[in-house]
């Protein structure tokens, strides 16, 4: 290896088995990569394969629009619209709970927090995230439904009857009066309040606990939706970080208040990375098992209407619960049922998989703004 | 400019007073001892070469011969191609991927981008240095030994490693610390400890891309003072800021010009004295650039 | 703000009541609410569980007064002293770190020894281990060392596939295979000529022999260099066999307290040496790694002499009192300031141990809780809570862990790898590249549901396993945080500085020797911080593990394709019991126990993470 040997060419190549060493390592690690194509492939052939022969007993039109769910008891049915409505219920209950509260966390951290407060709040969201879904299912099963079953003190809480004036939420000649019931008694859809002393008219959303069952949609989704508002707040956030100063400046210049630039300039801007993390979210919310299988119940059902409230006050049973009970089965062998558990991972995972890719399109497009 | 009026003042204290308006010649023969017996060999010739980032053309059309043995400066304005140049004669330009490089690179008379080139053994015998410090975070002693054990030249590994320290003029400062952590070292020593991490695996060519732009006078003052040491042992090309750098330690000087392209190429006391084109003149001048 | 003020005056603050910074403070109010009430509605809901699982409101104040002067006041005042003094800080870190991390380390290998016997994973290490040090020897005695790496990744592989598995693996592809093809009308009834176990050996057997044969040939290697080929086709053969049967009695003359010397002394013994020789000659490396395995054997003999256990006082000698006294003997050398520290742990312990000792002399009635011995140290009972314990539980997860990591960790991390330091811009390989990263997002966002599922398609029905072993779901769940692993691991590898590489590739380095000498240690750490934090969270993972049908209750597993359980779906489980006690005590209990796992490994993480901060100033 002397200085002198500069003019002979060979010399610029390396030892033939050092170049082979290097194409095995090089190999060896694309495999690694290659593996989690492998591991994609895996899911969408095994639940396809199990799919595949379960729609060979069962026709793909029943399954869609089949209202009644019961594999393990003969004669099975296997109709998938009660599930789908049980995972919806508990979607939109996770959403009432999470995005709304995501939204407001993000817009904190990322706008009014300083920095020494966002480092210690941010790292406690994530915990949210973190403390296993067993655990969340166990406390909306012991804990949270008996707070929420506890009949609400609603002559001192909400209308002190001191301020002795009534809230006409829609004009009282729609509605007729009933005295009021004590929790856990179901109320009708319509009907106004009658609070000693004063009138509160209320339409037929309210939220007025029914009576809840032991294993009941509300506590299961207040639990979900706890869970997954740390996806909300991180990636909303880091949309809203992502907003240049700028245009901040360019509002504040023009006198508008912190609320103003919050919510009228830095909420629009991040607008399809707030969209993006809300789909994130909820496709988070409908993969999501435990909570919904040990507070929610394994009874499907399809959605009581136009008494919506009720809907959360019952046991119903989401996809991925009906998954866990078809596992749960005693000795099955390669039957119907059996195979149906793959059918409804099949839609779940389509479904996740769709949202997931939407987020990100979603999320690309507000890259590419700045 | 605070940096050439540093540098003069460092000139001032070493080698007597230089009118800033005619370094050239007086240099050139006040710091290196007349020509350096150069074989007048061409270790590297480049023809043709032309360099593309994606669209962006980066080099147009250079033709150059560097010299076994000689101290060959690259000056030019910012963003002429310079640093790429240096980057094409080693192929730290693969590393690039948007990089397209068209025409020829010819070390020892051989197309160093022909397909029977490694560019891992090409880099064994072009050496490089770099504009910011760039040690490991490791030892003094395992970052100088770390080229000769990535080439399993571990025999006699001290004294090679005691020799390329003592080239770079650093064993003195560091021979009682060789276990202690590079990182812990200051700026210019960490640049003669890359410089001795080059050396220390013998190469032939020693490419240097800004090594003093990131030091404080002094140190940088030593970093010169060493490339005219090696000089007599390598071959150096150094691309630099610093017109003054230039005309100090080289024995010729390429100016490239905005758009990657080589404008004039002649032994240094020629550019700085008699340049041929007046584009040169003007920058050399400090009229532009 | 109905009139228009003076244009002075519009500019002065209004001390009335102004509507506009009411609303924005109250928007603020909002925001703040929505910001914690997440965070709060989960501390309620962690106190309740609290309340129930341990009961501090039974404890009188007298046991409150005992504990607050024996450990809060010593821990606090001594929290306060280290608080303005970094070298004790920080000597105080390391100290926990050796003193939890040694006990977190030696308990949780004595439940997973002691549950699996000692003797089998020995005999895994050794046939995992002998290789590369064979060639690692060889490498030494010729001076030669270009062909270690391969040779030992590779005989590594090898003898870990023979070992792990002719029937697990090679078995499993013949399944594969009828699984493939039998639908093939004439494949299907095509019968073989001879049995399957036969025809395993002869694959297994056959083709590393004919891949030997074919190199030699295809290189025209010298006439010697044949000699290979017999030695292949004999070790294959003997591989196939099982090397583990024909090793297998030589372990078993061991005593068992021997095996474990051998199994958690020997390699603390070369961790130490190691360490020892980095900092200071071979020779003291040798004479430190002696005196830790002499240490053993004497732990051992005074042990049988005291009829105490040997075997659980070796783990934990080496295990702790090791690392520890490592830790000690350095401050003592080499930190003189922040030799104090040391006694952080020490403090803790001591408050807790004399606590415990006063508890009973003084008479304090402590809590009433349900995070008791019965509950750590004994199995199931569904009728009486009080006799009701998770100890195969803990093993089973702990067990499950171990395989995870096993599974992930070295794929995740060669994936992470190829995708930020090989992986091309352009090209098919390009075009792979962004695929893979692409498909490894997406992945991240599948239901662990339906992992479930394809644990159970994969190693249930294709490979046949039997259902709910140890090795299933821990395979399973690795799967589950691949993705989580590799991200981590890229992230860790993006964040080392460019120059480092350029420094390296200028000195003619190639992209392996960059990776493995300059990239990689500068990595690691992040890399083991991410994968400890995605493992911690995976023990609490249920659903998959239900889906792969794991036993919800069983003894203790005593292997890896042994029948498993686990915490979390014992939390499950048991969620449905009908006895008040066990859904507000038991199962409060049990969940403080995973979440105290859980907490235990992030721990682990957060001190891995500021040891490379500290480090890399």
């Amino acid at each position: 290896m002397s200085r002198q040997s500069g003019t002979d060419g060979p010399s610029l190549e390396r030892p033939d088995f050092v170049v082979r060493k290097e194409r095995l390592y090089r190999r060896l690690l694309a495999g690694c990569a290659a593996l989690t194509v492998a591991v994609t492939l895996g899911i969408i052939l095994s639940l396809s394969n199990g799919a595949l022969t379960f729609f060979g007993d069962v026709s793909i039109v029943k399954f869609l629009t089949g209202t009644n769910w019961s594999p393990l008891v003969a004669p099975s049915e296997y109709g998938v619209l009660p599930l789908v409505s049980g995972t919806l219920i508990i979607v939109v209950g996770s959403a009432v709970v999470a995005l709304p509260i995501g939204l407001g966390a993000a817009i904190y951290l990322s706008e009014y927090a300083d920095p020494r407060v966002r480092s210690v709040v941010k790292p406690a969201l994530e915990i949210l995230a973190g403390v296993p879904t067993v655990i969340y299912g166990y406390f909306a099963l012991v804990y949270l439904t008996p707070i929420l079953d506890a009949p609400l003190p609603i002559e001192q809480v909400i209308i002190p009857s001191w301020l002795g004036f009534s809230v006409p939420i829609i004009p009282s000649w729609l509605t007729f009066s009933v005295p009021i019931i004590p929790g856990g008694v179901p109320l009708l859809p319509e009907f106004t309040l009658v609070v000693p002393e004063f009138t509160l008219v209320v339409s037929e959303f309210v939220f007025v606990v029914p009576s809840l069952g032991a294993f009941n949609a509300l506590s299961a989704s207040i639990a979900v939706g706890i869970m997954i508002i740390p996806m909300v707040s991180s990636i909303s956030e880091d949309a809203m970080s992502a907003v240049p100063d700028s245009l901040r400046e360019a509002a504040y210049g023009l006198g508008s208040t912190k609320f103003d630039v919050s919510t009228s300039v830095v909420v629009p801007a991040a607008a399809s990375g707030i969209i993006s993390s809300y789909v994130l979210a909820l496709s988070r919310a409908i993969g999501e098992t435990m909570i919904v299988t040990m507070a929610a119940g394994q009874s499907p059902k399809m959605p009581y209407f136009p008494n919506v409230l009720r809907n959360f006050t019952d046991s119903i049973e989401a996809m991925t619960a009906s998954i866990v009970k078809i596992a749960s089965a005693e000795s099955l062998g390669q039957t119907a049922t059996y195979e149906a558990m793959f059918a409804i991972g099949l839609t779940l995972f389509g479904l996740t998989l769709t949202m997931n890719i939407l987020a990100e399109l979603v999320r690309r497009r507000f890259r590419e703004v700045y | 400019m605070s940096k050439e009026e540093l540098d003069d003042e460092s000139d001032d204290e070493s080698e007597g007073a230089v009118d800033s308006s005619l370094i050239g010649m007086e240099v050139a023969d006040t710091d290196t001892k007349d020509r350096r017996p150069g074989t007048e060999e061409a270790v590297i010739e480049t023809r043709d070469l032309n360099v593309y980032y994606g669209d962006e053309r980066a080099l147009h059309d250079v033709n150059m011969e560097i010299h076994e043995r000689e101290v060959t400066a690259i000056i030019g304005p910012s963003g002429c191609g310079k640093s790429t140049y240096l980057r094409c004669i080693n192929r730290m330009n693969d590393l690039v991927e948007a990089a397209i490089i068209e025409g020829e690179v010819r070390f020892g008379g051989m197309d160093m981008y022909g397909d029977d080139v490694d560019p891992v053994a090409l880099r064994r015998r072009i050496g490089m240095v770099f504009q910011h410090p760039n040690p490991f975070p490791k030892s003094i002693y395992d970052n100088v030994a770390y080229g000769l054990r990535v080439q399993n030249r571990t025999e006699h590994l001290d004294e090679k490693v005691e020799q390329a320290l003592k080239d770079a003029a650093l064993w003195d400062e560091v021979n009682d610390q060789l276990d202690e952590s590079a990182m812990d070292l200051s700026g210019g020593q960490q640049q003669r400890l890359c410089i001795a991490r080059a050396i220390a695996v013998d190469p032939e060519v020693i490419l240097m891309d800004e090594p003093t732009s990131a030091l404080d006078p002094v140190a940088g003052s030593k970093i010169e003072d060493l490339i005219d040491d090696l000089a007599e042992e390598y071959t150096v090309v150094i691309v630099t800021h610093n017109m003054q750098q230039a005309a100090r330690i080289s024995d010729r000087t390429a100016v490239f010009l905005t758009g990657g392209e080589l404008v004039e190429y002649d032994d240094t006391e020629k550019i700085f004295e008699n340049p041929e084109h007046q584009r040169v003149e003007d920058y050399i001048t400090g009229k532009f650039g | 703000m109905a009139t228009k003020p003076e244009p002075a005056e519009s500019i002065r603050r209004d001390g009335r009541f102004s509507l506009k910074e009411l609303k924005g403070k109250a928007f603020e109010g909002v925001l703040i609410a929505a910001t914690l009430v997440g965070i709060v509605a989960l501390l309620v809901l962690f106190g309740y569980m609290f309340f129930d699982a341990v009961g501090p409101q039974a404890a009188s104040a007298k046991w409150y007064l005992l504990f607050f002067g024996t450990l809060v006041a010593p821990t606090s005042a001594f929290a306060l002293y280290s608080r303005r003094r970094p070298a004790v800080r920080r000597m105080n870190a390391r100290a926990f770190a050796a003193v939890f991390g040694g006990l977190a380390f030696s308990l949780a290998a004595w439940v997973v020894f002691d549950a699996t016997g000692p003797r089998g994973p020995l005999l895994y290490i050794l046939l995992a281990s002998v290789s590369p040090l064979l060639i690692a020897g060889y490498a030494k005695y010729v001076e030669r060392s270009m062909f270690v790496g391969p040779a030992m990744v590779m005989s590594t592989l090898v003898v870990l596939l023979w070992t792990l598995g002719t029937e697990v693996f090679v078995f499993a592809l013949f399944d594969l295979i009828g699984l493939l093809f039998g639908w093939i009308p004439v494949l299907g009834s095509l019968r073989l000529p001879v049995g399957l176990p036969a025809l395993v050996t002869a694959v297994s057997a056959g083709v590393p022999t004919l891949a030997v044969l074919w190199y030699l040939v295809r290189r025209d290697a010298p006439r010697r260099a044949f000699v290979l080929v017999p030695v292949v086709a004999a070790l294959s053969g003997l591989g196939t066999a099982g090397f583990d049967f024909w090793f297998q009695p030589y372990v078993d003359v061991l005593a068992a307290w021997v095996a474990y010397v051998c199994l958690v002394g020997v390699p603390v013994a070369a961790v130490v040496a190691l360490a020892v020789r980095r900092r200071a000659t071979v020779r003291e490396g040798l004479v430190a790694g002696g005196a830790v395995v002499a240490g053993n054997l004497a732990v051992g003999g005074v042990a049988l002499a005291r009829s105490l256990d040997p075997s659980f006082w070796v783990v934990m000698f080496s295990g702790t009192v090791v690392p520890v006294a490592y830790v000690v003997g350095d401050a003592a050398i080499a930190d003189r300031e922040g030799r104090i520290g040391l006694l952080g742990p020490f403090v803790l312990i001591g408050g807790v141990l004399l606590g415990a000792l006063l508890e009973d002399v003084i008479n304090a009635t402590g809590p009433d809780t349900w995070i008791t011995p019965t509950l750590l140290l004994s199995t199931w009972n569904g009728l009486d809570p009080t006799e009701a314990g998770a100890y195969p539980e803990i093993v089973g997860s702990i067990m499950i862990v171990s395989v995870m990591a096993l599974m992930s960790f070295p794929v995740g991390v060669g994936a992470a790898i190829y995708l930020e330091e090989y992986a091309p811009n352009t090209g098919l390989a390009g075009r792979f590249a962004n695929f893979t990263e692409v498909n490894i997002a997406n992945l991240a966002g599948v239901p662990s549901v339906v992992y479930g599922l394809l644990g159970l398609a994969l190693f249930n029905n294709v490979l046949d396993f039997p259902p709910g072993i140890v090795f299933t779901a821990g395979a399973t769940l690795g799967l589950l945080i691949l993705p989580i692993v590799i991200v981590s691991a890229q992230e860790a590898i993006r964040a080392v500085p460019d120059s480092l590489r350029r420094g390296s590739y200028g000195m003619g380095a190639s992209r392996w020797q960059t990776l493995r000498n300059v990239v990689l240690p500068e990595a690691v750490p992040g890399i083991l911080t991410g994968t400890i934090l995605a493992l911690g969270r995976a023990i609490g993972e249920t659903a998959p593990l239900l889906i792969i049908s794991l036993a919800v209750s069983g003894s203790t597993p005593d292997g890896l394709f042994a029948s498993g359980v686990a915490l979390p779906l014992r939390i499950y489980s048991s969620s449905a019991n009908a006895i008040p006690e066990y859904r507000k005590g038991v199962l409060a209990a049990l969940a403080i126990v995973l979440l105290a796992l859980m907490l235990t490994m992030n721990a682990v993480a957060i001190l891995l993470r500021n040891r490379y901060q500290t480090n890399d100033t």
